[in-house]
């Protein structure tokens, strides 16, 4: 944008047209080198010029003055929703004498063509003005001919308004995958040739090119093709994976029902997202739109750092199958991991923008520039807000209906603080659609990120600002300053952050402005903030994933409040500080007697015997196994933490410390089986989540039948390790390895996982460190 | 005041035989100004017109001189290589020179840019020539707006909460003119008015107030005729209005 003080606002539109230059006849006619009129092939692209009624004289020929107004309606970003709206544009143009196609045989053969009808009327008959490319060029008289903006769109329609105007429609390129317009995967379906079982694994298809690895859905049952045969012949049968197994890839996609299908019956052959990159996805899924692939390699820059900084690790794992309709589509991945996606008709790219709270501010907006004075208002919008958010996942059989009994899990997260009578007094909920894209990390990730940004009701601002001071973009994060914008002193709050949600252009009686809308944006956590947790248990915590991945180094302070903290797998440690970027800093206090344990081994399982009767001796089948090891309960990650247990942690909200740390008890060993005595299974190890007790072994005899050993004894929450029952060996308490018997122990777990932590208030009994790491 | 009723260039096409480019000179006399001629020199053009019969104005509409270096620019009319005027004027001004009707062997325009044009080349949208009249009382009665010492823009002004301004953003507007002839001869309005009129309702006119000089002209269009109303003491005058828009090149 020029940033001249004194601008003469005037806008160029040029739209280009496939043409054909040299020969062009219809029929025995003389043609007007347009693809309609000519019978020859296109080889050419015209651009026809239009300039507002106001604008000066442009040293350029043919660029016709006849735009007498432009309205415009940019992309908005739709917050929480994933898809902006699309932005639409709309010129009336004045029609004129001329023609349009001077140069054409037809014109040149007959000159008298010129001085009939219209310039616009000719040029609407003579070209298909739909999805032209047309570009509105924004010009100040002082940068001439340089635009300060150019912003690109499709044409649509045009419209004889009768009374010698027309109106020539717009809209931007993300309109290709408008609702009811676009199904993905645009791929045609094939069919059965004969009519097949349930169990066969050769399957006769139609001619469509199928190959290894392809995934294929008939009725409900999905098949995963190892081998093809006649391809692309009447005689094409691919070969499938035994029916009814799960379709796995590096993840396990989906699990399926095997059935006998008749001929005739559809044969989809899915678009499998194996691994994928968020980034990959949208590239797939616009080409597949048609969307053009010189703007999606020039956009797809922009999105492979996007993802790489706010969703680094996130793949996608499933199957497209059937059309589904596109819009739907992107509008699902894009919601379930967070992200906007919108057209910048200024940049011609497709943008994608994380929503995070830690977005830092591109630049501050302030009144008496990019806020013009005395147009700043707001508005407390509530249908966003929700002090808690629901995710449910984990779609097993993906060709079942998207109703909630066909997925497993559900995640939830809430902020007690917005809801306790000192703020709203009451939950306000938000659920995402049901998920088939989601797993534990992500839907964790997505419904902390949305309470994040939207448990405080969002603000919707408004202003005007005029051209030379547009130095911010749709999407965009910025700080706001404006006397309207208060403390609670009613001196000028200057810790107001807002993302940009449109840019609309307003073509006012002189020159241009432009409409701006924007939505808080609340800051990230700074050195005062507390993250504060008090769920009554929680698993396998991830700070940085509580945090909602910061992408600097922080200084955080975490409060946990009477929870218990365990871990579901004894690999992963209870809590972990997590992937914050080097040189930050965690205070981690527990209140409320917040109880951090890890994982209990498992007992090990007593072996089993058999009597062979031939030979009358008994057979070990099966080998008892050792009990296991117990898990880490806090593990640094390299991370700078400092974790209170008791005593003055020198916060002024939570000022006195109660909590533990105890690591687990290895599981008890076992015992083998001894002829026709069963083995006993080992004690489970201390821990939360308890170790389980090692189940039983058998001895089985053709005559006598089956006797079962003894099954190892849980540990229970308060430190004790489980007893065996028999002989096996006992699971070890709090920081003990468990008990040997003919097989090895589990080892005790670990207090502290990390190198970088220092413990205070660590006393005996509230910190058990096992085999764990000395405190700093 | 003199005011041009007819146009002898229409449909012509022209020589540049200065500062030539590859552009199209019919531009020069298609009064249509989203056609224009970007020469290729930024310091002088000449363009051949060739046999003019019996005209008495020249009028040039459209053109950048005033954009060069010294903020001023020179048209020569000239027949073939004498110079019949000369108009020396600043800024983009329209100029229309006016003489007793004579044939040009072979008219022509140099147009020099002061130091040669800032940014581009000497363009130039339309030139005119023909038959003009001289306005009886010379039209300009009290409140006759004068089109060429104005600036055909808006301005809007944002400004801080200190009431200081903070942007200018102009517009370009046509200026919307009436002329008006009180007490004509009704022979005036019968004769001259009437070829006028004729021409006028097709063809955008050049109007220029002074006699003796040339860069105080305009361009009018979109003509809005009314109609001759009676004298209230004599039949042998009328009173008579037009509006229209203007362009001054400014």
């Amino acid at each position: 944008m020029s940033n001249k003080f004194s601008q003469t606002h005037f806008e160029i539109i040029r739209v280009t047209v496939p043409s054909v230059t040299g020969a062009c006849t219809i029929g025995s006619s003389a043609g007007f080198g347009t693809p309609l009129t000519c019978d020859q092939v296109t080889n050419d692209e015209t651009i026809y010029s239009f300039a507002s009624e106001y604008s000066p004289l442009i040293p350029e020929n043919n660029v016709f003055k006849c735009i007498k107004s432009i309205s415009e309606t940019p992309t908005k970003l739709e917050s929480g929703k994933g898809l902006s709206s699309r932005g639409t544009m709309s010129l009336l143009l004045k029609d004129f004498d001329g023609d349009p196609n001077k140069d054409s045989p037809a014109v040149l053969a007959d000159s008298s063509i010129i001085k009939q009808g219209t310039y616009l009327g000719k040029w609407n008959e003579r070209n298909i003005l739909a999805n032209r490319n047309i570009t509105v060029e924004y010009h100040t008289e002082e940068d001439y001919p340089t635009p300060v903006q150019t912003r690109t769109y499709l044409t649509e329609s045009m419209q004889d308004n009768g009374n010698g105007t027309w109106s020539l429609r717009c809209k931007d390129v993300m309109s290709a995958i408008n609702f009811d317009e676009y199904q993905f995967p645009s791929n045609d379906a094939g069919f059965l040739r004969l009519d097949i079982d349930d169990t066969t694994t050769t399957i006769p298809v139609d001619t469509n090119p199928y190959a290894i690895d392809d995934v294929i859905l008939t009725g409900e049952e999905f098949m995963r093709v190892t081998g093809v045969s006649n391809i692309g012949t009447g005689s094409a049968t691919v070969t499938v994976q035994t029916r009814g197994t799960p379709i796995v890839f590096t993840e396990e996609l989906t699990r399926t029902s095997r059935d006998s299908h008749s001929a005739g019956d559809a044969v989809f052959n899915c678009t499998v997202s194996n691994n994928q990159r968020i980034d990959d996805f949208i590239e797939l899924l616009l080409l597949d739109a048609d969307i053009d692939p010189v703007l999606i390699a020039n956009s797809k820059p922009g999105w492979t750092t996007e993802v790489d900084e706010w969703q680094s690790g996130t793949r996608i794992n499933t199957l497209w199958y059937k059309q589904e309709d596109g819009n739907e589509v992107l509008a699902s991945v894009m919601t379930d991991y967070l992200m906007d996606i919108w057209f910048d008709p200024t940049d011609n790219l497709i943008k994608i923008s994380a929503i995070s709270q830690w977005k830092t501010s591109n630049s501050v907006v302030e009144e008496g520039k990019q806020i013009t004075y005395d147009t700043f208002k707001y508005v407390v919008d509530d249908n966003l807000r929700a002090t808690r958010a629901y995710a449910v996942y984990d779609k097993s059989y993906l060709s079942r209906s998207d109703d909630i009994e066909s997925f497993a899990r559900l995640q939830v997260f809430n902020d007690s603080i917005l809801e306790d009578s000192d703020y709203y007094g009451k939950p306000k909920a938000y659920r995402f659609p049901n998920s088939r894209l989601l797993d534990d990390g992500t839907a964790a990730l997505l419904v902390k990120r949305y309470v994040n940004r939207f448990g405080l009701a969002p603000k919707k601002y408004s202003w005007m600002c005029e051209e030379r001071f547009l130095d911010f973009k749709t999407g965009d994060v910025v700080d706001l300053r404006t006397p309207e914008l208060q403390s609670i002193t009613g001196l000028q709050n200057t810790n107001t952050r807002a993302q940009i949600l449109s840019i609309k252009p307003k073509y006012a009686k002189v020159g241009r402005e432009y409409a701006i809308s924007a939505i808080t944006y609340s800051p990230e956590f700074t050195d005062s903030d507390i993250i504060y947790r008090n769920f009554p248990e929680m698993q396998n915590v991830n700070l940085y994933d509580e945090a909602g991945r910061p992408n600097e180094a922080v200084d955080l302070t975490f409060v946990f409040d009477g929870v218990k903290i365990g871990s579901s797998d004894r690999t992963v440690p209870s809590m972990v500080a997590g992937n914050f970027v080097a040189g930050s800093t965690l205070t981690i206090i527990f209140i409320g007697g917040t109880d951090l344990q890890s994982k209990g081994g498992d007992g090990g399982s007593g072996g089993s015997s058999e009597l062979d009767q031939e030979s009358g001796t008994w057979l070990i089948i099966a080998q008892p196994t050792a009990g296991t090891d117990a898990g880490s309960c806090f593990d640094d990650n390299g991370i700078d933490c400092t974790i209170y247990l008791s005593g003055p942690t020198g916060n002024v909200t939570y000022p006195t410390a109660d909590g533990y740390i105890r690591a687990g008890g290895g599981g008890g060993g076992a015992t083998s089986a001894a002829n026709e005595v069963a083995g006993d299974g080992g004690g489970g190890g201390a821990g939360v989540t308890i170790g389980f007790g090692g189940n039983a072994g058998t001895a089985f005899s053709p005559t006598s039948g089956e006797t079962t050993g003894k099954s190892g004894k849980p540990s229970d929450e308060q430190g004790n390790g489980g007893l065996s029952n028999g002989s096996g060996g006992k699971g070890g308490n709090w920081g003990q390895d468990g008990n040997p018997s003919q097989t090895p122990a589990g080892i005790k777990g670990k207090g502290l996982a990390g190198l970088l932590t220092t413990l205070i208030g660590a006393t005996a009994s509230r910190f058990i460190n096992g085999g764990g790491n000395p405190s700093l | 005041m003199r005011v041009a009723q007819s146009n002898i260039l229409l449909d012509t096409t022209p020589v540049v035989t200065s500062g030539a480019s590859s552009g199209d000179a019919s531009a020069i006399t298609d009064p249509d100004h989203s056609t224009l001629y970007v020469s290729g020199s930024n310091t002088l053009v000449q363009v051949d017109f060739g046999l003019a019969v019996n005209i008495s104005y020249v009028g040039i509409s459209g053109h950048n001189l005033g954009d060069s270096a010294n903020n001023a620019g020179t048209i020569r009319l000239q027949d073939g290589a004498t110079v019949i005027l000369e108009a020396n004027f600043s800024r983009n001004k329209i100029v229309m020179f006016n003489f007793d009707a004579r044939t040009f062997t072979n008219l022509r325009l140099v147009l020099v840019a002061d130091g040669g044009t800032v940014g581009g080349n000497i363009f130039l949208s339309y030139v005119s020539a023909g038959v003009s009249f001289e306005v009886p009382n010379d039209g300009q009665v009290a409140g006759f707006k004068s089109a060429n010492q104005t600036r055909p823009v808006d301005v809007r002004v944002s400004s801080n909460r200190s009431a200081s301004p903070t942007a200018y953003v102009k517009q370009r507007k046509p200026l919307n003119i009436t002329l008006a002839l009180p007490n004509m001869l009704t022979s005036f309005i019968g004769g001259d008015w009437q070829s006028f009129l004729d021409f006028a309702e097709s063809q955008p006119f050049f109007l220029n107030e002074s006699d003796t000089t040339y860069a105080t002209a305009i361009m009018a269009f979109e003509p809005v005729f009314s109609s001759p109303t009676a004298h209230a003491q004599t039949r042998s005058l009328k009173n008579t209005t037009i509006k229209f828009k203007a362009f001054n090149g400014l």
